[in-house]
């Protein structure tokens, strides 16, 4: 696409299209809000309360599908591979496990800290975990990578099922609630954190946007133009896995946002992540507050987890993309 | 003249007890070109990457003008050694300008743009690997040959002291090839020192100032390429029987005497 184009979209379809999805998101819903009683004072109680808790809930999709997509991109960009992603790495489900751990163990009551410090602690033990299990020779490690994902992410929620097997009836329904995910942040301090680790994490990603293309050519390469590829390896995956992490914790697991979102990014806006963590956070976080509209008025006087959609979106985009792989490699 | 890089006793192996290298010395002054030849598996590219300083050797230094190559930066060293390897694939839809701006990396700061200098340098890399029409093309869409000049190119946009070249030509068509070499004995020219591996031995017989023999990780024969490229050399290095005659600039061609189908 040229530059043009991509101006254009960047410097008008994208804040336009912010502008929509913040404004929808704040007026549909079970009630209809008008945006006239969004920007005048509200005249009574009960609208004044539903337009905080929308509002709050737009913060929350918005921080969500930003640090995923965010975080997806900088797997991608590692890895060297296009379909990895927090849900199908495995990283979302270890961060889950972290995160129920906090919630069973009671480390939750104690700080705030406890749910999204577990889960960056277990999206690490995770990540960890496959990449040691993808270990072989280079051209079969991207492919290995993905399988061992998928592995890591099935013990882990094996893991959590075995816990959850093991509670007594109030920690069950504590856990059960946080894992069936909602945008609705219970905790205000919870969604301050997370948008503090979204920004400061895509704004240390974008210093390294530098180092994180040189580094897609691979280590060698990146080696030879004089960058040291461990440290810049182990910033870029610490970083997303922090964010995968305060992710889960806030809002539990929504799968495929990591992969979906950094695609069309660099489709429309090329490859240089310079821009491009910038880039897939708007569009991330746009992505993720329409999915959640949608979530909320597909059916009437039901909410659909903005997951579901996510998902029923993201499985055939992977499928379309692993085929695509396919045949170009044929 | 000067060493610019040394190799003083590298041992290495990717395997315990599998060496491919033992005692390992070399040598290249400032401003020559020195070919690296020897048959498949002899270790060339693993002698290549360790004095990149890619690889570390279990025993042993790599110095480079004077230095040893792990106490540099990796900026000093990319500033110092450009290096090209063996054909990449990228990943990310990259252009081809954006892949030889990376060259650049080590010349600059994090977020800003390129500089007027840094686009001089890549104008210049892209226009002397005859990639300059092709700048917009998407890299992971080009051919073998003109991937393997963008490589060629990003390590020129380096603008380092000295070159390796890990098979330079492998992918090139006949007038690019004559047409690298021809750049290369032209940067020897302005004072870059080059060293380049490859398997076309009459290629680097032609171009190269001096050539090392390579079998088994060891120097089987180094000098000038009359002096390594003898019959005798050949059949011990390759294990084939040839002739070989003189050139018309003298340089030494190969001709194979006798080939055996099963």
């Amino acid at each position: 696409m040229n530059k043009t184009r991509q101006n254009i979209i960047i410097f008008g379809v994208l804040p336009a299209l912010l502008l929509i999805s913040v404004f929808c998101g704040l007026s549909f819903g079970v009630t209809w809000i008008s945006p006239a009683e969004i920007f005048n004072t509200p005249s009574d109680e009960l609208a004044s309360a539903l337009i905080s808790l929308r509002i709050t809930r737009v913060a929350t999709a918005f921080t969500v599908g930003g640090s995923l997509a965010v975080a997806g991109s900088a797997y991608q960009t590692v890895l060297r591979n296009p379909l990895a992603e927090p849900y199908i790495l495995g990283i979302s489900g270890g961060a889950s496990l972290g995160a129920a751990v906090a919630i069973i163990s009671g480390l939750s009551a104690f700080t705030l800290l406890a749910v999204p410090g577990m889960a960056f602690i277990f999206a690490m033990l995770a990540l960890a975990v496959v990449l040691i299990m993808a270990r072989g020779r280079f051209t079969e490690y991207s492919e290995n990578i993905l399988l061992s994902g998928v592995v890591v992410g099935a013990i882990c929620s094996s893991c959590l099922m075995f816990i959850i097997s093991t509670l007594n009836h109030y920690e069950l329904n504590s856990v059960t609630w946080w894992m069936l995910g909602s945008l609705q942040a219970a905790n205000v301090k919870m969604l301050y954190a997370a948008i503090t680790v979204m920004l400061a994490g895509t704004l240390l990603l974008t210093f390294h946007g530098r180092q994180a293309n040189v580094i897609s050519l691979g280590e060698e390469m990146a080696h030879n133009m004089g960058i040291v590829p461990f440290r810049t390896v182990i910033i870029l995956l610490c970083t997303a896995s922090l964010m995968t992490g305060v992710s889960v914790a806030l809002a539990g697991i929504i799968s495929f946002v990591g992969l979906i979102v950094p695609h069309i990014s660099r489709r429309l806006f090329g490859a240089d992540h310079r821009r491009l963590f910038i880039l897939n956070l708007i569009c991330g976080g746009i992505f993720l507050t329409v999915c959640d509209i949608f979530s909320r008025v597909l059916m009437e006087a039901q909410e659909i987890p903005a997951g579901v959609i996510t998902a029923l979106i993201g499985g055939p985009f992977f499928i379309w993309l692993l085929n695509r792989r396919v045949r170009k490699n044929a | 003249m000067p060493e610019i890089l040394t190799a003083e006793n590298l041992c290495f192996s990717y395997e315990k007890e599998k060496a491919i290298l033992k005692q390992f010395c070399l040598g290249v002054d400032k401003g020559e070109f020195v070919g690296l030849i020897g048959p498949n598996g002899s270790g060339k590219t693993t002698i290549l990457k360790l004095l990149s300083g890619f690889l570390l050797p279990e025993s042993g230094n790599v110095l480079l003008d004077g230095k040893n190559i792990c106490q540099l930066s990796s900026r000093q060293r990319a500033i110092k050694l450009g290096v090209v390897s063996q054909l990449i694939a990228a990943v990310m839809p990259f252009t081809v300008k954006q892949v030889v701006e990376m060259g650049r990396t080590a010349r600059l700061s994090p977020l800003l743009p390129l500089r007027q200098q840094d686009n001089e340098a890549v104008c210049c890399a892209l226009n002397e690997m005859d990639i300059f029409e092709i700048r917009n093309k998407l890299f992971n869409c080009l051919s073998g040959g003109e991937r393997q000049r963008t490589i060629v190119a990003a390590a020129l946009a380096q603008e380092p002291e000295m070159l390796l070249l890990d098979e330079p030509t492998s992918a090139l068509d006949l007038g690019h090839k004559l047409r690298l070499m021809g750049l290369l004995k032209a940067l020897q020219h302005r004072g870059m020192t080059v060293m380049a591996v490859s398997h076309d031995i009459e290629l680097m017989a032609r171009f190269c100032d001096r050539l090392i023999l390579i079998k088994n990780g060891s120097v089987l024969a180094a000098g000038t390429p009359s002096e390594v490229i003898k019959p005798e050399l050949i059949r011990q290095a390759y294990g084939c029987a040839v002739s070989v005659i003189s050139g018309n600039n003298g340089e030494p061609l190969i001709s194979a005497e006798e080939v055996q189908i099963k």
